[in-house]
């Protein structure tokens, strides 16, 4: 019939278009915040887990991480593009949202505002840590010994943000693998969504508890 | 003692660029009054609370039965339909607002074409070679049917893009309505076959990607559809139709 | 080069006839109130029927037709309906293909229940939404040709006349956009009303808010005939509202739901017992007129209201939620209980017309170039309509019409004037100034409400000729005291008033020939009941009521019934069909 082509199904067109490029960077966007920035905060949790056994264990255990190979070039791949990207563009994302969280009280609606929330904490708390830590240590060389950590931790100031921005982190983590389980369609009928939010919520408080005790602990004298 | 009534406090425009005002009207109770035979008493006889002679509130309806989405309103903060809001249950006074998320007409009459447009976008159709005979359909499992129903009564009302914290003037997300069709379209053993199509049309700015996973959409779905399940899914045809394209081409 | 198609409404017969003509290639302008999606088709709930006979029980189209002839009280004529359902498989068929998802059996086949009227399982249905499924089908099918450019759809449009040219063939609509009120004429080689219903003039029906017959009613005041609007189905089961009557599905009969009442302290199965043939499944002017027997004459109502006992408490919800969940949940968000574990209370509403549009087997009315289908027109149904025929006799009524509309546009190629059309957007532009310009006392909405109740309580379940005669001296005043409408609202945007006052006038005109048929009718005939006349005559009334439209009232003519196929014979429902007069489907010599 004379109208057969217009209803025929539109060639595909090769290269990337507009919808594509939108796609790959929400992608990236999910992808990223769980490689390679999950997976740094879980090691550098991990790490710093040391201080548990005192001062000077931590010092000691931490040293690889100073004395990487290509220190700069590792630090700036691994960690500083993905956590710009991830916070910039997230940021581009947040800018698009109107939370109603008074209006819908549902508790996954209450997890999206906390998630943007928390996600902005995290960025403000992030770049803090970096240019208080290694940033400083780049312009000036100085290291962040256990005394320099020591004496932010009993400062009540310090200690506030460093939780603060910590449990922000913890939680924008744990509750984004949960929608990033969503997202990728690993996590797809209610009941399965369900499980995984428990676990989630489980790695939360289980990130939280340590993640505390490793602040508290820096308040123990040298 | 005074008579049990019901106050309707609505929120009214004239027209799409007037400023909005609150008319309160008041309706003696009946049990089996909801929203819209509230309405139309307040047509028969328009008069505010105040004794002020004012006109009809304009609003959009048409089945009452809530299948055909029509007079969906905001109503004490919620999105829902107001024929199925019986005055039963409600106390005090009951606040009456046009949807947010779509152009409002006039009072609680709201524009939702652009629904109607994404529909279109996404290719929400099997496409079938012919009306003329071609026999019986393909056959299908009672059991994916049961779950493919479930989709295939959305009614288009908007209640899942009102409640959306997403969907809103500074995004364009279009909502998980389209996603649920999407993923109806494909449960079809025809439909699936051009699945592709549809799933292009939401890779793009406005699409699926754009989800913040609130999860509001289960919640407020009128017709319980498990919205939440097609957002899952369809996301995970999307990725694998993108995997797929980037390593198979 | 292609027609150019104008259709009123968006329902499954307007966009069954806006598919079938774009797929010829044809272009249509289509028109509706509502945004096509919530046409009032979305609220038929039961089913579609279709002898396809997957069940072993030798259905056949010819068994089908014999139950609808039989079900209209003889009163169709009978090859369009044999067309009908030997339509009735390919077109369930089609709609399985695109996309609706039909009940099935467990080996994957469509899955069919019983309906009332059949001792057959030939009502196909996708839970116990299926309109509002076939609906959304037709609507997808249609916004590919939108896409395409082959539909152009004018939603929130409101048609107020048709127009016709000097030799009197429609050439064309004049419409109304409800939100910026701008007035317009629309050219078209055909044009089809697919409007619906006329429910609204009985105040409180089961139909939807744009069910007022205006459309149906307008091309009546413009000289098409009315046919046999006297007609009018009352359905047995509805639960009585504020706003409206919702309708409880016949399929739940179908599923086995169960009539009664209290009788001497007992549960009364009364259907089962005065009609032990079929049972609850008695067609619909037969339980209604026995549930109204039941409540007024016997006063067994429940609780002394006008309710009775339906009751689907004994069956399995779980089979129940699969099959007639819509059904339930409309009780359960209405009346907040649980029909699955308590009784619904329900009570017969107006709730269809088997009258309508005078058209010919093509579907064309009197006016040449102008077309109907669906309920607005009288074709299909005689004196009663069979559940789960209506959703058929739409689409088929659609199919057919756009095949002689597409052939109509070939053979009158319209001269491209437009003279005709500039006359009558001057003569509704008018109309509506009057409209705007009136400062009585009354209030349309108010006038509306007393003809609801007017028509429902003279003119529905049981007919006398003294208050017919009543009921349209009242008519004619509620006519004069429409002259005297203050309208509140003199906005220019968006003005539901202005435009409700409109429709009220057609409502009221078209109740004079759905009152004034039911007077002239002496007999009992389907859903036409007269206590003083309580038998079927065929000598006097095998005949089409046709009204047409004078200043001074409708005018009456008839027409007799085509009965080639289906000798008449009495139609009893006490007893099995093969105990009446004829075998089932055997020819009349």
């Amino acid at each position: 019939m004379a109208e057969d082509a217009a209803l025929a199904t539109p060639a595909v067109s090769s290269g990337m278009t507009a919808d594509e490029r939108h796609w790959l960077l929400r992608r990236l966007h999910s992808l990223s915040g769980i490689v390679p920035i999950g997976g740094f905060l879980f090691f550098h949790l991990f790490e710093n887990a040391y201080v548990l056994h005192g001062g000077g264990a931590w010092w000691k255990e931490t040293e690889f991480t100073r004395t990487l190979p290509f220190q700069v070039a590792i630090e700036a791949l691994v960690l500083w593009i993905p956590i710009l990207f991830h916070a910039i563009y997230g940021l581009v994302i947040t800018a698009t949202s109107s939370p109603n969280v008074g209006a819908y009280t549902y508790s996954r609606n209450t997890g999206y505002t906390l998630q943007r929330i928390t996600g902005i904490l995290a960025f403000l708390f992030i770049g803090f840590h970096f240019f208080s830590t290694r940033g400083w240590y780049y312009a000036t060389g100085v290291e962040s010994t256990y005394a320099r950590m020591h004496s932010w931790m009993i400062d009540p100031v310090y200690l506030s943000i460093y939780l603060i921005g910590t449990l922000a982190c913890v939680y924008h983590l744990t509750n984004g693998i949960f929608t990033f389980t969503i997202t990728w369609g690993l996590a797809v009928g209610p009941s399965a969504q369900r499980l995984v939010n428990r676990a989630c919520v489980a790695l939360f408080v289980v990130l939280a508890v340590v993640s505390v005790a490793i602040l508290v602990a820096f308040r123990a004298p040298a | 003692m005074a008579e049990r009534t019901t106050v309707l406090r609505i929120k009214r425009q004239e027209n799409p660029r007037s400023a909005t005002y609150w008319e309160e009207f008041e309706i003696p109770y009946k049990a089996n009054h909801n929203i819209i035979s509230m309405l139309m008493e307040i047509r028969r006889n328009p008069v505010t609370r105040e004794g002020k002679r004012t006109t009809a509130v304009v609003f959009d309806a048409n089945c009452l039965e809530e299948v055909c989405g029509s007079c969906t309103m905001v109503i004490n903060g919620r999105v829902r339909q107001a024929c199925s809001q019986l005055a039963e249950g409600l106390n005090g006074t009951v606040t009456v607002e046009p949807m947010s998320k779509f152009p409002v007409v006039r009072d609680l009459w709201v524009d939702r074409s652009k629904m109607f447009d994404y529909l279109k976008k996404a290719h929400s159709w099997i496409p079938i070679d012919g009306t003329y005979d071609l026999g019986p359909g393909p056959r299908v499992n009672p059991q994916e049917q049961q779950f493919a129903y479930l989709f295939s009564r959305c009614m288009t009302c908007g209640c899942c893009l009102e409640a959306c914290p997403q969907v809103n003037d500074h995004s364009k997300f279009m909502g998980p309505a389209i996603i649920g069709q999407v993923y109806l379209m494909g449960q079809h053993p025809t439909g699936a076959m051009h699945q592709d199509e549809r799933l292009q049309a939401l890779m793009g700015e406005g699409g699926i990607a754009d989800c913040g996973n609130a999860q509001n959409c289960v919640e407020v779905c009128p017709k319980s559809i498990p919205l939440t399940t097609a957002i899952g899914d369809v996301g995970g045809q999307v990725s694998r139709k993108w995997l797929r394209d980037l390593f198979a081409k | 080069m292609p027609g150019h198609h104008i259709i009123i409404g968006g329902g499954l017969a307007g966009l069954t006839t806006a598919m079938k003509l774009a797929e010829e290639g044809e272009h249509v302008d289509l028109f509706s109130i509502v945004p096509v999606k919530r046409s009032h088709s979305v609220c038929a709930q039961g089913g579609i029927n279709g002898a396809v006979n997957t069940k072993g029980e030798g259905d056949s189209p010819m068994i089908h037709f014999d139950d609808s002839i039989y079900g209209g009280d003889f009163l169709a004529h009978q090859p369009p309906v044999l067309g009908m359902c030997e339509a009735a498989p390919s077109i369930i068929y089609l709609f399985d293909r695109m996309g609706v998802m039909f009940n099935r059996t467990p080996e994957g086949l469509l899955d069919f229940r019983r309906f009332g009227g059949t001792k057959h399982h030939r009502t196909a249905f996708a839970g116990a939404t299926t309109g509002q499924q076939l609906l959304y089908a037709l609507d997808e099918q249609v916004r590919r040709y939108e896409a395409a450019g082959l539909v152009r759809k004018f939603e929130g449009w409101e048609m107020l006349g048709v127009v016709p040219d000097e030799a009197g063939d429609c050439r064309g609509v004049v419409a109304i956009d409800t939100r910026s009120l701008e007035l317009r004429a629309f050219p078209g080689d055909t044009v089809m009303i697919a409007t619906g219903g006329p429910g609204l003039i009985f105040g409180r029906s089961t139909q939807s808010l744009v069910n007022t017959g205006s459309a149906a009613s307008a091309c009546y005041q413009q000289g098409a005939t009315y046919a046999n609007g006297e007609f009018i189905q009352v359905h047995p089961t509805a639960v009585p509202g504020e706003d409206k009557n919702r309708l409880i599905s016949e399929s739940i009969r179908g599923e086995g739901g169960r009539v009664w009442t209290y009788k001497e302290g007992k549960p009364w199965y009364f259907l089962e017992e005065m009609y032990p043939a079929y049972g609850n499944l008695v067609p619909r002017d037969i339980a209604t007129r026995a549930i109204h027997k039941v409540v007024f004459e016997m006063k067994l109502g429940v609780d002394g209201q006008p309710l009775v006992f339906l009751d689907v408490s004994h069956l399995d919800p779980v089979l129940l939620r699969q099959r007639v969940e819509g059904v339930l949940e409309i009780y359960e968000k209405f009346v907040g209980q649980d029909p699955t574990k308590v009784p619904m209370k329900i009570f017969p509403a107006m709730h269809y017309s088997m009258g309508g549009l005078w058209v010919d087997y093509s579907q064309q009315t009197n006016i040449p170039g102008l077309f109907a289908a669906g309920e607005c027109e009288f074709q299909y149904h005689g004196a009663n309509r069979l559940g789960a025929n209506s959703l058929l006799s739409c689409v088929y009524g659609g199919d057919v019409g756009a095949k002689a509309m597409t052939a109509f546009a070939k053979s009158h190629k319209s001269d491209g004037s437009t003279r005709a059309h500039d006359l009558e957007v001057t003569r509704h532009r008018e109309d509506f100034d009057r409209i705007f310009k009136m400062d009585g006392k009354e209030n349309a909405f108010a006038i509306w409400r007393e003809l609801g109740e007017l028509m429902t309580e003279n003119v529905t379940v049981v007919r006398y000729n003294d208050k017919l005669k009543a009921t349209d001296a009242k008519l004619l005043e509620l006519k004069d005291r429409w002259g005297k409408i203050g309208l509140n609202d003199k906005g220019k945007w968006a003005n539901q008033e202005a435009l409700f006052v409109r429709h009220l006038w057609n409502m009221l005109e078209l109740a004079r020939p759905i009152t004034l048929g039911a007077l002239n009718r002496n007999e009992s005939r389907g859903a036409h009941y007269k206590p003083e006349f309580p038998e079927r005559d065929d000598e006097n009334f095998m005949k089409t009521t046709l009204a047409t439209w004078s200043s001074d009232g409708p005018r009456f003519g008839w027409e007799p019934v085509d009965v080639s196929l289906i000798k008449p014979r009495a139609r009893r429902y006490d007893v099995d069909k093969s105990a009446t007069a004829a075998k089932p489907a055997e020819k009349a010599a």
